[in-house]
């Protein structure tokens, strides 16, 4: 929670996305899993509905259960005010941000973990939105370890709860536990057999719902969807989590079945598509973000079946994220305008795949 | 989270009805109308046109008649329900309902009756997991019921599906195992009209009839090979294939 120089401050952001790079389990066809879950304080109003002492009355509170913890002790502590717009669509494109808060906002606070898989964000919708993310399927993992971040700020602050309703949250699809779990999921086996529509009606009879990449309100972008829980109440942690895991396994299964009938019975068709996407990748002057990461979807299907060394899944994931604009801008080191921004795309991916073939 | 303003499918004015259709293999859509499209589309949102003055007295008074008798019924709640308001927050209901955000902690006990219907088109439920303090027996057992109810789908759809479209199959059908059964689904058929969960039942329906109709099926052989036939999904649809595919290559239309 130090107080940082510019440097070190930059330094901090540039390294947000770490977490992605890994290669977690399942990692072929899970990106990533998330837990959040919100919380808030009993009779202030809930923060859009909130008068500035209000928040700052919330941000103070939170503040105070935080500061003396040894728990939080390498925490970051960002106010959403005192970060740039680019910085602050950098940590969204790392998804430690969420939309709303990118929007900034007076009284808005962000705790961030040494290893940038936890963020804590105050007066968001609710007045506490915890997350916990980490690479590859772990959800399991992040669900522990967010129950935890709740728990040692739960010894401080009381949060509100109903008798009937289990813990309160500004929107009622929230309501009960509080809790959202996803995986982001690449499934390009699914889309090319054409199944994707059926797989997803499947998994909406469960209670879940899918999205795109960023999450609400966002489209399909590159055959990354995120599956997550719709229902919050009436149901507990463990049945959530339960209901989610064996899901996501299926749609696993079914994407590498699709992936085995595609390379058995179509390897050519294959080869072509990949091929063709890694070609535009290496020789095309103008890119915009949605583009290369759909290309970059076919490479990775590619790299999935050791067809592409020595291009590995972290070094594409690290693609898929420094294409996105911010994270283009702050590793060129600073603002470029938008009509040569996708020129510097596209050059700086014929440089990172200029000895990438096909084999 | 936000809330959009539908306009009429058929113009541009402010939509008045919502028909939720439920369609092939349980597919949800919306239909939004104005007061008058909505009067065309269906014969029960017709409103009654009266043909002479007599018949026009006659349908006034009794519609007079009715609306008092409605009026007297709705009283008091009909008239506090748009200006409700959390004593703690200063929320209106009204203004919750535009942007299905509540204002605080408190509002969850002034809104609590209204909040039911919100809450069960969300999660299905209305109230918390039965090990939540305060729960009775009785609405413990009926929690308990819409869990069990919720889980039982997962091996039903994904079996559903594995059936009705495969990729690459090396086996016959999957004989259907007891949670594919068709007394089951009819039990959870059941069980979801009693919920008045009818998009789910409209599933179940789909299931039963997809199932019937697969499990003769089973018996059906390659005439090429005399390997049994599978059902499978290909562009045109869902079709008979040899299981011994792709050695063998025989097809046959579904009957």
């Amino acid at each position: 929670m130090s107080e940082q120089s510019d440097t070190s401050f930059t330094q901090f952001i540039r390294c947000s996305d770490r977490w992605l790079c890994n290669d977690g389990p399942l990692h072929h066809s899970v990106i990533s899993s998330r837990a959040r879950i919100a919380r808030n304080l009993g009779h202030i109003p809930f923060a859009p509905r909130a008068r500035s002492e209000q928040l700052r009355a919330v941000l103070e509170r939170i503040d105070e259960a935080i500061g003396p913890s040894p728990f939080f002790a390498d925490f970051q502590r960002l106010s959403i005010s005192d970060i740039n717009s680019l910085h602050r669509l950098f940590l969204k494109e790392s998804h430690l941000l969420s939309a709303e808060f990118e929007q900034g906002g007076e009284c808005r606070v962000i705790y961030i973990s040494p290893d940038y898989r936890v963020s804590i964000m105050i007066n968001e919708e609710d007045h506490l939105r915890m997350q916990c993310l980490d690479a590859g399927f772990q959800l399991r993992k992040v669900l522990a370890v967010i129950k935890e971040v709740e728990a040692e700020l739960g010894r401080r602050i009381e949060f509100a709860r109903h008798r009937k309703f289990g813990y309160v949250t500004a929107c009622p699809t929230n309501v009960g536990t509080g809790l959202r779990l996803s995986v982001m999921m690449h499934l390009p086996g699914l889309v090319l057999v054409n199944r994707i529509e059926e797989i997803l009606q499947g998994v909406a009879q469960y209670g879940l719902t899918v999205r795109g990449i960023y999450g609400e309100h966002s489209e399909h972008l590159g055959d990354f969807f995120q599956i997550s829980n719709e229902v919050t109440l009436g149901k507990s942690e463990e049945e959530i989590v339960e209901v989610l895991e064996s899901v996501a396994k299926q749609v696993v299964d079914h994407e590498m079945k699709a992936r085995d009938a595609l390379f058995e019975q179509r390897p050519v068709v294959v080869k072509d598509l990949i091929s063709r996407a890694l070609s535009v990748l290496q020789h095309a002057f103008i890119m915009d973000s949605a583009e290369a990461l759909s290309h970059l979807s076919k490479i990775r299907l590619g790299i999935d079946r050791g067809h592409l060394r020595p291009l590995g899944h972290g070094e594409l994931s690290r693609l898929m994220v420094e294409v996105q604009p911010a994270h283009l801008q702050f590793m060129a080191g600073g603002q470029i305008p938008v009509g040569t921004r996708d020129n510097r795309r596209a050059e700086m991916l014929q440089q990172r795949l200029s000895r990438i073939s096909y084999n | 989270m936000s809330v959009e303003i539908h306009k009429c499918m058929n113009c541009e004015r402010p939509a008045t009805t919502k028909i939720t259709k439920i369609g092939k293999g349980g597919k949800v859509f919306d239909i939004y109308l104005c007061d008058e499209h909505a009067q065309t589309f269906s014969p029960y949102l017709k409103k009654t046109q009266p043909a002479n003055l007599v018949e026009l007295l006659q349908h006034l008074l009794k519609q007079q008649g009715a609306m008092a008798e409605a009026a007297a019924a709705a009283a008091g709640a009909e008239e506090e329900l748009p200006g409700r308001t959390c004593a703690n927050c200063g929320l209106n209901y009204g203004a919750y309902r535009k942007t299905l955000l509540l204002g605080c902690s408190d509002c969850y006990d002034s809104f609590e009756d209204l909040l039911s219907h919100d809450l069960r088109k969300m999660h299905g439920v209305i109230r918390h997991a039965p090990e939540e303090e305060g729960a009775t027996l009785a609405e413990t057992s009926v929690a308990a019921d819409a869990e069990s109810a919720a889980k039982v789908p997962l091996v039903e759809t994904i079996n559903k599906t594995e059936t009705a479209a495969q990729v690459k199959t090396d086996a016959a059908v999957k004989s259907p195992d007891g949670a594919l059964s068709v007394a089951d689904l009819k039990r959870k058929l059941r069980q979801a009209i009693d919920r008045e969960d009818f998009e789910q039942a409209a599933r179940v329906r789909d299931s039963i009839r997809m199932l019937e109709s697969l499990q003769p099926k089973e018996e059906v052989r390659c005439k090429a090979c005399n390997a049994p036939m599978v059902v499978k999904h290909g562009p045109g649809g869902l079709f008979l294939g040899c299981s011994e595919y792709p050695k063998c290559r025989e097809t046959r239309p579904l009957e």
